[in-house]
């Protein structure tokens, strides 16, 4: 569905952002970005969206290059960033407006949206808060039925049960047709939402994995005493948590932040057990 | 669908467009308005015993210098506002992601900045004219007679309607001037981040310095111990020469247009 | 729902449909929620409970009827006792029975505590 090529970036010449990345993403996910700060995690975004241009390489959305900017494809993806404005108007102003130029926007279910949110729209969109207005452009961005939704920090600034409701409406949301992109530091809002990893690190793409190969390959577990295979470990209370390779076949739980800071620290030794990722069929 | 013309998408996103751009435009207007309509004011209003005694001759002097002032003022003030959302990353992800094709959303700009706003300027002008000139030629008139350099006696209605005025040639020829403002300050628009109507006119004030100087530094030059001849050429006409300037200035017009269409289709952000 | 640290989720979710079925709240013949709909409920992806689903099919805990969804099966129950017996043989118990080792407790005194545990807890006729 999006497939990027030997994509080589940098906003300066001496500063190279990515080198030689390739990137292959299919429908039917919804895929964590993570990466250190500055690791090019928005950039990322921007390239798959067309907002950016490579210095070489070759990036490929649904069949189009994204810089060229062309209707077709921009009507298929819904591009949310982390810091956005909404203009001085009405919500059913701001819909007449900008709702026509996708063709699947579904106004009953941007209504279901809004409501399980709780925005409410009786005001002008500028006035609303910013939790206020981020839901609205998520509703907004998952009602227009796009294939592609990507999302830069969805969760920053949403309240307590306003998470747990973009958890529920992003689970029901996501079909296999669909390919959802979500950059995150807020690892644990996330973590069983999303069905892939990719993390960035040192300008490429250290490790793209479903979660299911993830956790084929490793075991994460809560220890007393460090077992002599450990690949990686961090003291908690009570005891380490662990990164094992799954030589016993456990079906364990999926540590994110551990997994993030083992890969940062042993790269290969820890990629190159999950390396061959196996498609695993979307539902 | 075209990807590159549709005119759904392009009547869709002049819908789109008056939400942002409406707000500056209405606000822009209604100065330009209240400006002109103060100076008709302040120039009625203290001769006003004089104008019902029809002695005051040179009232109406100040509208054409006001009207081609104003008038390049407005046209580039909104033409650089068209596009400065787009130095705002907040506002220009949104702008950019619009599923409307490079070409139409250029097209949008030029109906709003030009179509629009030079429409609306004149619409302006002409009705506040219409209103403060039909008051003053309800005393009645003022003609008096002209000598024309050709030698005949010409009379002049001094309490013309300014639309209505006849100009001295050349001053047609300078038509292309704001929609050559239009470009650069549109293009102005799209690549600068901030202070874009600043930048822009700095910019072109120093472009143009630089060029007069090296113009006259050439033909300085150039004409250095010749004799000018008062022989028929083509260019000894006047006329000819305007009409070269006016057809460079179209030139030029499209030159920044294309660039500017350009820079906005590799925007990047 | 409530997920603990250490268990893969599609097995949690597992658990979860079992105590629906074992609780009597979903009966015999009865549609299970849809993929999409426990998944929203769970708050996870829709794959890891298809995954959760999968594994249930093919433990013949539930069955799945083309086009119309997932349903309880005559066996549920039945299926589900084994697939927990299994997992309390495997997991739970060698930690019970190191606790009562370590502890040293009888296991005339677990007999006893048992049988007045069952009698408390439910009535004779249940399990």
């Amino acid at each position: 569905m999006i497939t990027i090529q030997n994509l080589n970036f940098s906003y300066s010449k001496s500063k190279p952002l990515f080198l030689q990345m390739d990137l292959e993403l299919k429908q039917g996910h919804i895929y964590g970005l993570l990466g250190k700060n500055g690791a090019g995690k928005s950039t990322l975004l921007k390239n798959i969206a067309g907002l950016v241009y490579p210095v070489s390489g070759r990036v490929n959305v649904l069949g189009h290059n994204p810089n060229r900017r062309e209707p077709s494809l921009l009507r298929e993806i819904s591009f949310i960033p982390e810091e956005f404005y909404l203009p001085a108007v009405k919500s059913d102003q701001f819909l007449k407006a900008n709702a026509d130029f996708y063709p699947n926007f579904d106004r009953e279910y941007f209504d279901r949206l809004i409501d399980e949110f709780d925005v409410p729209i009786e005001q002008k969109l500028a006035n609303m808060s910013y939790g206020q207005k981020k839901k609205y452009i998520i509703s907004f961005g998952l009602a227009s039925n796009t294939k592609v939704i990507i999302m830069d920090e969805p969760t920053n600034g949403l309240d307590i049960p306003s998470k747990v409701q973009f958890r529920k409406i992003m689970a029901s949301a996501i079909t296999e047709d669909k390919c959802v992109i979500i950059s995150t530091h807020q690892v644990r809002d996330l973590d069983n939402l999303i069905d892939a990893v990719i993390l960035l690190d040192d300008h490429k793409v250290a490790l793209n994995a479903t979660m299911h190969v993830i956790t084929d390959r490793l075991c994460f577990k809560k220890v007393r005493e460090l077992p002599l295979d450990t690949l990686y470990s961090e003291e908690g209370l009570g005891g380490f948590n662990v990164i094992l390779p799954n030589s016993a076949a456990e079906d364990s739980k999926l540590d994110l932040e551990l997994l993030f800071n083992a890969v940062l620290k042993y790269k290969e030794k820890i990629t190159n057990l999950i390396k061959h990722d196996e498609y695993v069929k979307p539902i | 669908m075209s990807n590159l013309f549709n005119s759904t998408r392009f009547f869709g996103l002049i819908r789109r467009q008056w939400i942002g751009f409406g707000r500056i435009y209405l606000m822009a207007i209604g100065i330009i308005a209240g400006v002109i309509f103060g100076f008709y004011a302040v120039n009625f209003g203290p001769n006003y015993d004089d104008i019902k005694k029809n002695t005051v001759y040179s009232l109406l002097s100040f509208r054409a210098p006001l009207f081609c002032i104003l008038g390049l003022f407005f046209v580039t003030v909104i033409s650089s506002s068209y596009f400065a959302d787009l130095g705002k990353k907040t506002r220009a992800i949104f702008e950019l992601m619009i599923p409307a094709s490079q070409l139409e959303k250029f097209l949008v700009s030029l109906f709003y900045t030009v179509v629009v706003s030079i429409g609306s300027y004149l619409l302006v002008f002409y009705l506040i004219d219409l209103a403060f000139v039909s008051y003053l030629r309800s005393f009645g008139s003022v003609v008096v007679n002209e000598m024309q350099p050709s030698g005949e006696t010409v009379s002049v209605d001094l309490w013309q309607y300014f639309f209505k005025v006849k100009y001295p040639d050349p001053a047609y020829y300078f038509y292309f001037l704001p929609i050559l403002l239009n470009a650069i300050f549109l293009l102005g628009g799209i690549v600068y981040q901030n202070y874009q109507y600043v930048k822009t006119a700095i910019s072109l004030v120093l472009y143009c310095v630089v060029w007069t100087c090296l113009f006259v530094y050439l033909m300085k030059t150039q004409t250095r111990d010749t004799v000018g001849t008062m022989d028929n050429n083509y260019w000894s006409d006047s006329n000819h020469i305007f009409a070269l300037i006016s057809a460079v200035g179209v030139l030029l017009t499209i030159v920044f247009w294309s660039v500017a269409f350009l820079r906005l289709k590799e925007k990047e952000i | 729902m409530e997920f603990n640290a250490n268990k893969a989720i599609y097995l949690q979710i597992a658990e979860y449909v079992c105590d629906h079925i074992l609780l009597a709240t979903w009966k015999v013949d009865e549609k299970l929620p849809s993929v999409r709909e426990l998944a929203v409920q769970m708050e996870v992806n829709p794959n890891t409970v298809m995954r959760t689903y999968d594994m249930l099919q093919q433990k013949e805990i539930i069955a799945n009827k083309r086009g119309i969804g997932f349903f309880l099966t005559q066996d549920s129950v039945k299926n589900v006792k084994s697939y927990r017996k299994a997992i309390f043989l495997e997991e739970d118990l060698p930690l019970f029975f190191r606790n009562i080792y370590l502890l040293e407790i009888g296991l005339d005194e677990l007999e006893q505590r048992y049988k007045r545990f069952v009698s408390q807890n439910f009535n004779q006729n249940e399990l």
